[in-house]
């Protein structure tokens, strides 16, 4: 049995660290968001492997939302850095939203990429993915 | 995204450079379906220059896929990025594709035999129209 440590929840010189990232709800601006998603990433200390992940479940959360985001309008991106976990928050405003299809293969990807996975649609004028991710988490082959 | 291709007597290769998402997921298919359209084509699509790709684009290599062997062709896949690779595994696509590392590789593993002319014949027909 190993002693349990405590989780660090606060960065350098106790600052919560949280990166917010708002862009154009539109899909030539993804390719912007995974750059920051694989830095925000090796920050952590992620492994490439788990980079790459996150990378694509990003970008797959973000092309969900998407096709429901109102033009025009921007996608926000929340990245939360704990000491071993990342937590992904993107949201678009919609014109009342449905929640992803559970069976859609994106969806699949998805999960199958990030530890966890929600979908927020309890507001009918906002739709929202988290994701989180755990550094050195056994993932299902 | 970029697509280039370059046909040998036995096989053409499709070489994918760059990123494939939602935002250049339809050149990708629109290009790709071009080249897989013929019957009988031995497909190998170059994924050594990918710097993304999404499942949407993942969906587009299946599609190809069927279509090349539905004309009685084949398609492989030639060395795979780390980021292709996830993909692959995560969608658990990744035993459907054949995978080669270059093309020695796949010519050792598919050779290419036919009494027929290589596909170049194709051309001269149309010119003789």
């Amino acid at each position: 049995m190993t002693e349990e440590t405590e989780t660090r929840t606060e960065g350098m010189a106790g600052i919560r660290d949280v990166v917010s990232v708002r862009l154009p709800a539109a899909s030539a601006y993804l390719s912007v968001l995974r750059t920051a998603t694989a830095g925000l990433a090796a920050r952590l200390d992620f492994t490439l492997d788990e980079i790459e992940d996150l990378r694509i479940a990003v970008d797959e959360a973000c092309a969900m939302l998407l096709t429901q985001a109102v033009p025009g309008t921007d996608l926000t991106a929340e990245f939360e850095l704990t000491g071993q976990e990342m937590q992904v928050s993107v949201e678009v405003s919609t014109v009342g939203s449905t929640a992803p299809k559970r069976d859609d293969f994106a969806w699949m990807v998805l999960t199958a990429l990030a530890d966890e996975v929600d979908a927020v649609t309890d507001s009918p004028d906002r739709m929202a993915i988290v994701l989180r991710k755990r550094r050195g988490a056994a993932r299902p082959a | 995204m970029d697509l280039s291709t370059h046909s040998y007597p036995d096989w053409t290769v499709c070489r994918v450079t760059g990123d494939v998402d939602i935002f250049t997921g339809n050149a990708f298919r629109e290009q790709l379906l071009a080249v897989v359209d013929r019957p009988g084509c031995r497909i190998l699509i170059d994924l050594s220059g990918v710097t993304f790709m999404d499942a949407n684009g993942l969906g587009i290599l299946v599609f190809a896929r069927r279509a090349a062997i539905s004309g009685g062709g084949t398609l492989r896949l030639l060395a795979p990025t780390v980021a292709m690779r996830r993909l692959l595994t995560a969608s658990g696509l990744a035993g459907l594709f054949t995978v080669s590392l270059d093309l020695a590789d796949a010519r050792r593993a598919e050779p290419f035999h036919t009494d027929e002319p290589p596909p170049r014949s194709s051309r001269h027909r149309l010119t003789q129209v």
